[in-house]
């Protein structure tokens, strides 16, 4: 391997997406020798393989046109290897021997799994799957995935769904965006929404795109009808999806579980209810809700209920007409007319076109930021002197918490029978003040160590996902900025 | 967490095969971590048992699989009543059903939380009928001890594949090491059927060095029978260890030994097939 490809292979797997970007453009037009080594092409493949969904364009076609160049070498190089063997050359696939999915060696496996991948290899679809059941390395899961994917029908998303909850996140990461290409709304209603992570950015903006290929309408009536199955754990995936969606409409389907038979469903449409601005429509269901003969219903609801004094809002999923009419309400319409500015905002992130929204998850990054950072220090796996004072902060905020979760079970007894009286909400409420507190010192830890890590002062190793994160959001929050300027 | 048992249940009843197929890898592949319905196991569980004794053997051999992998995650839950477990002592005890009564009552029997003494259903083992074997392993798979082991060694050689499946679960159930040990105490023992029994096992089972040198010393002089049993169950172990003891063997004292010894040299070959891999 020569010192130029190595530095563009270290330049494909860079974080910085300018240097992945420079990188693919030169692997589009690379001029490869004839000897060069199919290994090293097939390792290139593998890293295009892993960068999971693409949205942007630019990226899309470079990374596409990248892969022809490394499939056109392969190619050349399987004619070159047939002739020299003075045999007709028919078939232009090169030589692929499906029974490598059983190496016990995940690099054959990896390489066998990108022959398919580049080939489409239908008939390794039963292999594949045998292999599964035993597989434990993340890339090949990751390309299994990515193959299965391409040579197969929908139905693989019933087996793709387990991979959902691999802790790898790579590997959750594209089980998603394979069933979010396969699956039909259904599918996607009753595998993917209930498991999205409201916290992630991406996995939202996706998810959104995702249902936005269908009715809002259909998607409604859909969970309505699960929202009233004869099985009770469909009934419960139904108000969990319910709980990702925003929206007036979504507000009276979670009405409907409110009412269910099961406790479980209640406490689940109690906490679909949390940080909904709609008041007027939540109060009600609220109210009954804490009136629930079922304790912890009625003390989730009585909780939230308070979280509607203090105006917490979370984040959801917008479903497409409700979108639509947000983005409209929004924008800015100048001299332009509005089917061009809705063009201009449909190939940005929808959920991401509200500056607050965007502040919002920026801040998420922040906390998660600095929980790892503090975990970390504290281990004594990493030191800044400029992270002092907000040590002490998050330090002095955890013993409040100790402090009062102490007194909270000494005064258990006393705390039950003034639930069942009614319910005194004070010792609560100092409770989550404190917390409150924490977030604010683990948040504003986590700004001065995005700072120190773009100044270099710190590694990002471990964050690697959170700062890239943080980079693609702060360009949106800039662009949204010089938008609205 | 985001799974649950009964949908997979619903999946499992499906008319279509491949939706099954793909259900029972994804059950090979679950973890306690991920179920939200673990109370619903035994909804899986019964199913599963099902497809192991259906006549499509990649289905079944899956479901015995999963069924194997999730009993190492999910514990056993009692799903009859003790007067229904009577009900069914009461039938097994009457002698008087037809083959397909015997098996209900065994399988309906081994949901029973806690059943203590396995004396009646060790005649079932030596059944006829597969399918009672396989009911009265399944009620080993859940309530035998070490000591019942000795019970259901001989099944691992059934000419039924299905026995044989259900008896290598009760092997796993206790592991490689747990095994091994049995079987050493039935060779030790005075019992030369025992010890036979146990030599067969070994002969299945994937070959370790420690499998080679207890067979080894089985076919030191002794017992001609035993002897005999061992050797040939050496020739079910290729390698170096076994080439040399047989070539021992060759010169024995006993002209049926070395015998023997040397029509297991002739046809000794490395296997494809390295045999049964328990649990460690």
């Amino acid at each position: 391997m020569t010192s130029e490809i190595e530095i563009l292979i270290k330049n494909l797997e860079s974080p910085d997406v300018e240097i992945r970007l420079l990188a693919l453009d030169t692997l589009s037009r690379y001029q490869f020798q004839n000897d060069f080594s199919s290994e090293t092409i097939l390792g290139m493949q593998e890293i295009l393989l892993g960068y999971g969904q693409i949205k942007d364009p630019e990226f899309l076609q470079l990374t596409k046109a990248a892969m022809a160049n490394l499939k056109q070498h392969l190619v050349r190089q399987n004619n070159r290897s047939t002739a020299s063997q003075n045999q007709i050359n028919t078939n232009i696939s090169l030589p692929f021997k499906i029974d490598e999915l059983e190496n016990s060696d995940p690099k054959v496996r990896k390489n066998c799994l990108i022959q398919i991948i580049n080939h489409k290899h239908t008939d390794a679809y039963q292999n594949i799957l045998n292999m599964l059941i035993n597989e434990k390395d993340e890339q090949v899961l990751v390309l299994s995935i990515k193959a299965l994917s391409l040579i197969s029908k929908r139905k693989i998303v019933n087996l793709l769904h387990i991979f959902i909850y691999h802790p790898e996140p790579n590997v959750r990461e594209n089980a998603i965006t394979a069933i979010s290409n396969l699956g039909d709304c259904e599918d996607i209603i009753n595998l993917l929404l209930p498991e999205i992570n409201l916290s992630n950015p991406q996995e939202v903006i996706n998810i959104s795109e995702t249902l936005s290929k269908f009715e809002s309408k259909k998607i409604l009536s859909y969970i309505g009808e699960r929202l009233q199955d004869d099985h009770e754990h469909r009934r419960l995936l139904a108000i969990k999806s319910l709980s990702k969606l925003s929206g007036d409409e979504i507000i009276q389907l979670i009405n409907i579980s409110a009412n269910d038979k099961s406790s479980q469903i209640r406490i689940q449409a109690a906490k679909a209810l949390f940080g909904r601005s709609a008041a007027k429509l939540i109060t009600p269901i609220l109210n009954r809700l804490a009136q629930d003969p079922d304790i912890e219903v009625s003390e989730i609801a009585l909780e939230y209920l308070h979280s509607l004094a203090n105006e917490i809002t979370m984040n959801r999923i917008k479903l497409p007409d409700v979108k639509n009419a947000s983005v409209a309400e929004h924008i800015d319409i100048d001299n332009k007319p509005k089917t061009e500015i809705l063009t201009e905002q449909k190939t940005k992130e929808s959920y991401l076109t509200d500056a607050s929204n965007v502040d919002e998850q920026i801040e998420i990054e922040f906390l998660n930021l600095g929980q790892h950072f503090f975990k970390k220090i504290k281990s004594g796996d990493a030191d800044n002197p400029l992270l002092t004072s907000n040590i002490q902060r998050i330090e002095k905020a955890l013993a409040k918490i100790k402090q009062l979760e102490q007194s909270k079970r000494d005064q258990n007894l006393v705390k039950s029978i003034t639930k069942a009286i009614g319910g005194n909400l004070n010792d609560k409420l100092t409770l989550q003040n404190a917390k409150l507190l924490l977030e604010e010192a683990h948040i504003d830890m986590g700004e001065v160590i995005y700072g120190l890590i773009c100044s270099d002062e710190m590694s990002t190793q471990g964050v690697e996902s959170s700062v890239n994160r943080l980079h693609k959001l702060f360009k949106i929050r800039k662009e949204l900025s010089q938008v609205s300027n | 967490m985001g799974l649950f048992f009964s949908e997979i249940a619903l999946e499992l009843q499906s008319d279509d095969k491949e939706l099954v197929h793909l259900t029972l890898i994804k059950l090979s592949r679950i973890s306690p971590s991920i179920i939200e319905d673990a109370q619903s196991f035994y909804l899986i569980n019964r199913i599963l048992r099902q497809m192991s004794l259906s006549k499509n053997q990649h289905l079944a051999d899956l479901a015995i699989l999963s069924r194997d992998r999730l009993d190492q995650h999910f514990s056993f839950r009692s799903s009859l009543k003790h007067e229904k477990y009577i009900e069914c002592i009461e039938v097994l005890q009457s002698g008087l059903n037809t083959p397909f009564q015997t098996y209900q009552a065994i399988i309906n029997s081994s949901e029973y939380e806690e059943i203590e003494d396995l004396n009646l259903y060790v005649n079932f083992l030596k059944h006829d009928d597969p399918l009672i074997r396989c009911a009265a392993l399944e009620v080993y798979r859940y309530h035998a001890q070490l000591e019942d082991l000795k019970d259901v060694i001989n099944l691992i050689n059934d000419t039924n594949s299905r026995v044989r499946k259900f008896a290598i679960r009760i092997l796993n159930r206790f592991g490689e090491r747990k095994v091994i040990n049995c079987l050493q105490k039935m060779i030790s023992s005075n019992d030369e059927e025992s010890t036979i029994s146990a030599i067969h096992c070994l002969a299945n089972l994937k070959t370790t060095s420690e499998i080679v040198s207890i067979l080894t010393n089985c076919s030191l002089p002794g017992s001609e029978r035993v002897r005999s049993e061992a050797i040939m169950a050496l020739g079910k172990h290729y390698c170096s260890e076994t080439i040399a003891q047989l070539k021992y063997l060759q010169k024995d004292l006993s002209i049926q030994i070395c015998e023997i010894a040397r029509s297991t040299l002739n046809n000794l070959e490395p296997s494809s097939n390295n045999g049964i891999q328990i649990r460690n």
